[in-house]
């Protein structure tokens, strides 16, 4: 009998809800949509959801000197194939890949440890490491991004992979979930371990390891969801070499270069670096609902 | 004050039925306790009074007023929850003063500082305090008032939650549980305090428990519910010695009450585990089962005139002691309660025998649990020979 | 417990495996920390051999100059708009959503997108929906000119109102807002982006509160007489979700003043500096003009406020201590 929904009141909340929807969807709806479509459908806003899928000529394929037929395209392959072919969107790709998994990496590399030293072995100095991981909670890499940027160009850093992965290999957040995580272990675990025979370091590995897997799952979604799509540390330190681009550093090129008939290609780069996550969001929405409001435990 | 009626309450969620048919006619100014185990509809019959939740059959009326379409809050009735369900945020006195707040005063005097503009608010506001006064020194709570919720112990909530269920004079007080998240001490005083405020207040209480300590010790008159049915509502006395159904008679009683295979043989003679009973029984009925309690059964030496009893267990109580032991090859489990000086030769792995049954004393009951009378026929006892 | 023969010396297991993790705190935090504290009281910049100390100079101007008063208001409008929309929708979502039960799910998951997005794709996308001449929008508002709808929505049916003057009056007649481009609703535009991309996260963790408001404390308010739910939600679910609330109000803040993806794709900071918020500055003048003196002075600065606002936070938090 309390908060009894009516019909009116269902069909109210439903109608606000769907409004939203609407709104929230439209910019995903549109990436989608004119990935699928030819130039002219796109600039004159026709073609329905998935384009007519009639093979269509590039003016520019003509100029420069290819025959007619050669250079009738069907929208899909094409925007997709341009997509790949006008700037290297592999690379960027990978680039993205292998920053996000070695920071992710190396986060866990440098904070377990630490974590474990923190919850459960005695030394001197501990609190201050403790009080130093709080306060290193209050800084925000971004906004320290000049002086890092500055000590990173001394020692001429800048434009490699290093620039994009080093302030990121120290995890403050990483190291307080973990600590907090590891305190929940009980000391038993530990000293039958060593009972074994197992060296602390092992222990770190082979033992505490194991048990934070749900603690790490979170914690790894939430690290490589944020870090392929940074926009604004690959934007500082990486200048120039396309090599190095990560996807969105590549899009952005991309898009301030653009003219008309490029449209459906960005749209299709688009697609390409949003789909894989909001598909493995889609899969699994419940851990990664779970790590990306991971901070929600500070 | 009021008397309330329940007729015909039935209460499905989806396929299950929770509550089927129930009546019940409780009295202005009684104590009413529903008892019964976990899930037997006990607390959703409490909430469908309140008006927490609908029924999905039959009617509610409050003091002769049907109330199936009236809202909880203007069913004049006050509730105790079992968490006491206390506003953290809020002071005591505050806790004490919403239902007040929300009852007299309107929405726009309710507003934060907007409301103290509105004519007539000093005045109600005056008198609302007032009311938050006198309940506080019926509690002996005054010293708490503007603590928060978290501060206090649980025995102090348990006040606090009476005090707001109290403030209003509402026509009746629903329980929820409210003393089970009470230390076992603690409660045993709450439960003289609520019969005490009872008796002062004058007002319906209606208390759902599956605590039976809780139900024999307060009520009025208790119903012992099971599978969404009232089996019995009758006084405490009645329900201990007079249960009319033998799932009432193994609920309520600690330890509880043996039950014995019965038959009938010979015409109208009652035989005990095979062994016949000065006893028959009247009118219509299957016997299948004759019920003793503990203190009706009398311990003999082991060459006494009765069935051999091999005891397993002794539970020491202080004034009492609990023999637990089995009768012939153990298929028969009986639980008997001797005095100290009785249990004193008794030996856990010794045979002892059991005096034979008293048939004024025993209970009979049929196949489909429903009590059956008994008439006693010739010589006042019969003798459980061995089997 | 047996107490294993360790090495006793005054350096132990612990202070190993916190080395490498304490190491890279001091470089990548503490020390550009103070690297921009001693800086932004320079002229430095990279590339050049000299500079010279010149006092509060860059903060003086940061609170002198118009480009930053224009900074400070663009960053401030931002957040004093984002944050208590994407809060209030947050909230919003969550309750109705709350309400519906299972049905409710698809729209959590639906709000949730934008969250997981790269915002600067998405940032890009908006900018082509909003595209003066082939955008969505405007195409869709040029659609209703010359209609009933025209008449409708530029209010020409009150006889005190011009239609040429109301918005869509004069869309009809001139052209719709080059959204991105005029400093009228450049900054509204960024602002709708940023609630566009951040109130899903709200809401997921107020869903995650309202599980934590007791069902008996509802109930028990609704016995007290809490009969409309706007009683019930002021008395109950409200003050059960201040935790919640003071927690997402300064994750929304921290948030909101790091914006930067958006500004920098879509507006460089203009039309006029109506969206030069405080990361773009520090990217425009450290970075892109190697004005390191006047970009660390930023750097501190909102330093301090991102401090001032987990003060004001653990502020609530000791305030609420006795809550549960």
């Amino acid at each position: 009998m309390i908060g009894y929904n009516t019909p009116f009141s269902t069909a109210a909340k439903h109608a606000v809800l769907i409004i939203g929807a609407l709104i929230v969807i439209l910019p995903f709806y549109i990436m989608a949509t004119y990935s699928l479509k030819d130039p002219i459908e796109i600039t004159s806003g026709t073609g329905g959801v998935f384009g007519k899928q009639e093979a269509f000529l590039d003016p520019g394929c003509v100029q420069s000197g290819n025959a007619k037929e050669d250079c009738l395209f069907n929208p899909i392959a094409y925007n997709y194939g341009q997509a790949f072919s006008k700037a290297p969107l592999l690379r960027y790709l990978f680039n993205g890949v292998v920053v996000t998994l070695s920071i992710f990496f190396i986060q866990v590399l440098v904070a377990l440890p630490c974590a474990y030293a923190l919850s459960k072995l005695r030394f001197w100095g501990r609190e201050l490491v403790f009080t130093m991981v709080l306060l290193g909670l209050l800084i925000p890499v971004h906004a320290i991004a000049l002086p890092l940027y500055i000590m990173l160009s001394k020692v001429g850093l800048t434009n490699t992979y290093a620039a994009l992965v080093i302030p990121w290999t120290i995890s403050v957040f990483g190291i307080f979930l973990m600590r907090q995580f590891f305190m929940t272990v009980p000391d038993d675990l530990i000293d039958a371990a060593r009972m074994d025979g197992m060296s602390e370091f092992a222990i770190v590995w082979k033992v505490m390891l194991p048990t934070a897997i749900p603690a790490l799952l979170a914690f790894g979604i939430f690290s490589i969801v944020a870090h392929w799509n940074d926009y604004f540390w690959p934007r500082v330190v990486i200048t120039g070499t396309r090599e190095l681009f990560t996807p969105p550093l590549g899009i952005r090129e991309f898009a301030s270069g653009i003219d008309g008939s490029d449209y459906g290609p960005m749209m299709a780069t688009a697609c390409v670096i949003v789909v894989p996550l909001i598909v493995a969001f889609l899969l699994a929405q419940r851990r990664f609902i779970q790590g990306i409001t991971l901070t929600g435990m500070k | 004050m009021a008397g309330i009626t329940l007729q015909n309450i039935s209460k499905s969620f989806g396929a299950t039925r929770v509550l089927r048919d129930v009546d019940l006619d409780i009295r202005d100014g009684e104590f009413l306790t529903l008892v019964g185990p976990s899930g037997c509809g006990k607390s959703t019959l409490l909430r469908i009074i309140a008006g927490l939740e609908s029924q999905s059959g039959g009617h509610v009326a409050i003091g002769g007023r049907a109330v199936d379409q009236v809202r909880a809050s203007e069913r004049d009735l006050a509730m105790v929850f079992q968490s006491y369900a206390l506003y953290p945020h809020l002071t005591v006195r505050q806790n004490i003063e919403t239902p007040l707040r929300l009852r007299d005063l309107n929405a726009w005097e309710r507003l934060p500082l907007l409301g103290l503009l509105s004519a007539g608010r000093a005045a109600k506001m005056r008198r609302l305090r007032a009311q938050v006064a006198e309940t506080a020194e019926i509690l002996k709570i005054e010293e708490l008032m503007d603590r928060k919720p978290g501060q206090l112990s649980g025995g102090q909530r348990q006040r606090v939650a009476l005090g707001r269920a109290m403030v209003r004079k509402p026509a009746a007080f629903l329980m929820d549980e409210p003393l089970s998240n009470l230390d076992a001490a603690l409660r045993v005083h709450m439960r003289s305090e609520l019969a005490e405020l009872h008796r002062s207040l004058a007002t319906t209480f209606i208390y759902v428990t599956h605590d039976q300590s809780e139900a024999l010790t307060m009520s009025d008159r208790m119903a012992v519910m099971m599978g969404g049915e009232i089996l019995q509502l009758v006084t405490p006395d009645e329900i201990y010695h007079d249960p009319r159904d033998l799932r009432v008679a193994q609920f309520i009683g600690t330890p509880q009450i043996n039950v014995f295979d019965a038959a009938i043989s010979g015409g109208q003679g009652v035989t005990v585990n095979g062994v016949p009973l000065a006893a028959e029984v009247t009118g219509d009925g299957d016997l299948a089962f004759v019920a003793v309690r503990p203190e009706h059964l009398t311990l003999l030496p082991a060459d006494g005139a009765g069935q051999p009893l091999t005891v397993t267990l002794k539970e020491n109580l202080g004034a009492d002691f609990f023999i637990h032991g089995h009768i012939g090859d153990g298929a028969a489990p009986v639980i008997v309660r001797a005095t100290p000086a009785e249990a004193a030769d008794v030996a856990i792995g010794s045979v002892c025998a059991l005096a034979p049954l008293n048939a004024a004393e025993v209970m009979a009951f049929g196949r489909d649990h429903a009590r059956l009378d008994l008439v006693m026929t010739g010589a006042p006892a019969a003798v459980l020979e061995r089997v | 417990m047996i107490d294993t023969p360790r090495p006793r010396g005054l350096f132990k297991t612990g202070h190993a495996f916190v080395a490498p993790a304490v190491l890279l705190m001091i470089l990548i935090l503490m020390v550009p920390v103070v690297v921009a504290a001693i800086l932004s009281f320079s002229n430095y910049s990279l590339g050049s051999p000299d500079f010279d100390w010149v006092g509060v100079k860059n903060y003086s101007k940061l609170f002198a100059r118009s480009t930053y008063k224009k900074m400070l208001t663009a960053s401030f409008v931002y957040i004093g708009v984002v944050v208590p929309l994407s809060v209030f929708l947050g909230l919003g979502a969550a309750l109705l959503i709350n309400s519906l039960g299972r049905f409710g799910n698809i729209y959590k998951t639906i709000y949730f997108l934008p969250v997981m997005a790269t915002l600067l794709v998405m940032a890009i996308v908006w900018e082509f929906i909003l595209h003066p001449d082939v955008g969505v929008v405007n195409r869709l508002l040029a659609l209703g000119c010359g209609t009933f709808a025209e008449t409708i929505l530029s209010f020409g049916w009150l006889p005190w109102v011009d239609p040429a003057t109301t918005f869509y009056g004069h869309g009809c007649a001139q052209d719709f807002p080059h959204w991105l481009g005029s400093k009228h609703t450049a900054l509204g535009t960024i602002i709708f982006i940023g609630v566009w991309q951040g109130f899903g996260f709200n809401m997921v963790l107020y869903l995650a509160g309202l599980t934590s408001v007791p069902r008996e404390l509802v109930h028990a308010s609704v016995i007290d007489g809490a009969d409309s739910a706007w009683d019930r939600f002021w008395l109950v679910t409200w003050q059960m979700l201040g935790p919640t609330t003071v927690f997402v109000v300064v994750i929304t803040t921290i948030r909101s003043f790091q914006v930067f993806d958006t500004v920098e794709a879509l507006t460089d900071g203009g039309p006029v500096k109506t969206t030069y918020v405080m990361m773009y500055a520090i990217y425009e003048k450290g970075i892109l003009q190697n004005l390191i003196g006047i970009g660390s002075a930023i750097t501190i600065v909102f330093l301090l406020f991102v401090l001032a606002v987990t003060l004001v936070q653990r502020w609530f938090v000791e305030r609420r201590v006795h809550y549960t």
